[in-house]
């Protein structure tokens, strides 16, 4: 082999590395992400609804636990039949770890600031959890969803209280699944294919 | 003035290994025979070579109820890697990258 050859083999062995990388993080997010979107869409149509409208909620209790057991089923049949381990799949089990315990914190705390105030907690969090999961992973469109849904806040805390409703924060969380978990998403899986 | 380069890292079964291996803590068997597409001989031996020279290291065990071979790189198997692939970058950035 000569020289060009040995840096086409290692280029091309890398990329095989990152294709898995792009093939295992976006199946979470779009499991994730079409979820959260239709529990979030469900709860706004149910809320609008006048028959339905003290049920808004039971979309969550459904749904998030069906989305739970996927993933759960997924990550397994992912880690038996990939053949490796590498310090980021920790490093990514700890980050989300913590990510989820602050959404259920925040969960918690709505009885006491109200479910505007608690989702605006949650998606901060799932924004911080994939922006640093895209700086890890060194994915820029994981780092760019998180940004997204961080600006989203912060428009959000820049208006006056009584102008986001619950409604309107349905609204805004279904926007930012989309642009942090779901655009992303299929960008990773778009350039999995053309990558390799 | 050319740096080095590494004679074992020259064949192309073992230079998959190690750059298979430069992104992962530890691979088994079956995924370095999938992804460098060589036949488990050929695989078996670049392993029992890179071993020998302690680029690798390479431990027994199961997984479920079938033995696997799990393989990692060294710290000696990291930096002669690092150490190639710089060598091989100096010549192609010379110009002369043709040169085995």
């Amino acid at each position: 082999m000569d020289n060009k050859q040995q840096l086409d083999v290692i280029e091309q062995m890398l990329t095989r590395t990152r294709y898995r990388m792009y093939e295992q993080g976006s199946i979470f997010y779009l499991i994730w992400g079409w979820s959260v979107l239709i529990a979030t869409v469900l709860e706004y149509l149910l809320l609008r609804s006048n028959e339905w409208s003290a049920f808004h909620w039971m979309a969550w209790p459904v749904l998030m636990p069906v989305a739970g057991l996927i993933s759960a089923y997924t990550s397994r049949k992912l880690h038996n039949a990939s053949g490796y381990k590498t310090l980021i799949d920790e490093v990514m089990r700890y980050s989300w770890g913590g990510t989820l315990l602050g959404i259920l914190f925040s969960l918690g705390l709505s009885a006491r600031i109200g479910w505007v105030d608690s989702y605006i907690l949650i998606i901060l969090f799932y924004a911080l959890g994939t922006a640093v999961s895209g700086l890890i992973l060194q994915l820029r469109e994981l780092v760019f969803g998180g940004v997204f849904s961080i600006l989203l806040v912060l428009g959000i805390l820049l208006l006056q209280k009584d102008q986001v409703d619950f409604e309107a924060m349905l609204i805004a969380m279904a926007v930012s699944i989309v642009g942090t978990y779901l655009v992303p998403a299929y960008i990773l899986r778009m350039k999995k294919t053309s990558d390799v | 003035m050319f740096k080095p380069l590494d004679a074992l890292l020259q064949n192309q079964i073992r230079l998959q290994i190690m750059s298979l291996l430069m992104g992962v803590e530890t691979a088994d068997f079956n995924f370095l025979l999938e992804e460098t597409q060589a036949s488990r001989g050929n695989l078996s031996v670049q392993i029992t070579k890179l071993k020998e020279e302690g680029y690798i290291k390479v431990e027994k065990g199961y997984k479920g109820n079938y033995p696997s071979t799990h393989c990692a790189l060294t710290r000696k198997g990291r930096a002669a890697f690092v150490a190639h692939f710089e060598a091989l970058k100096s010549y192609w950035e010379d110009g002369s990258g043709t040169g085995a």
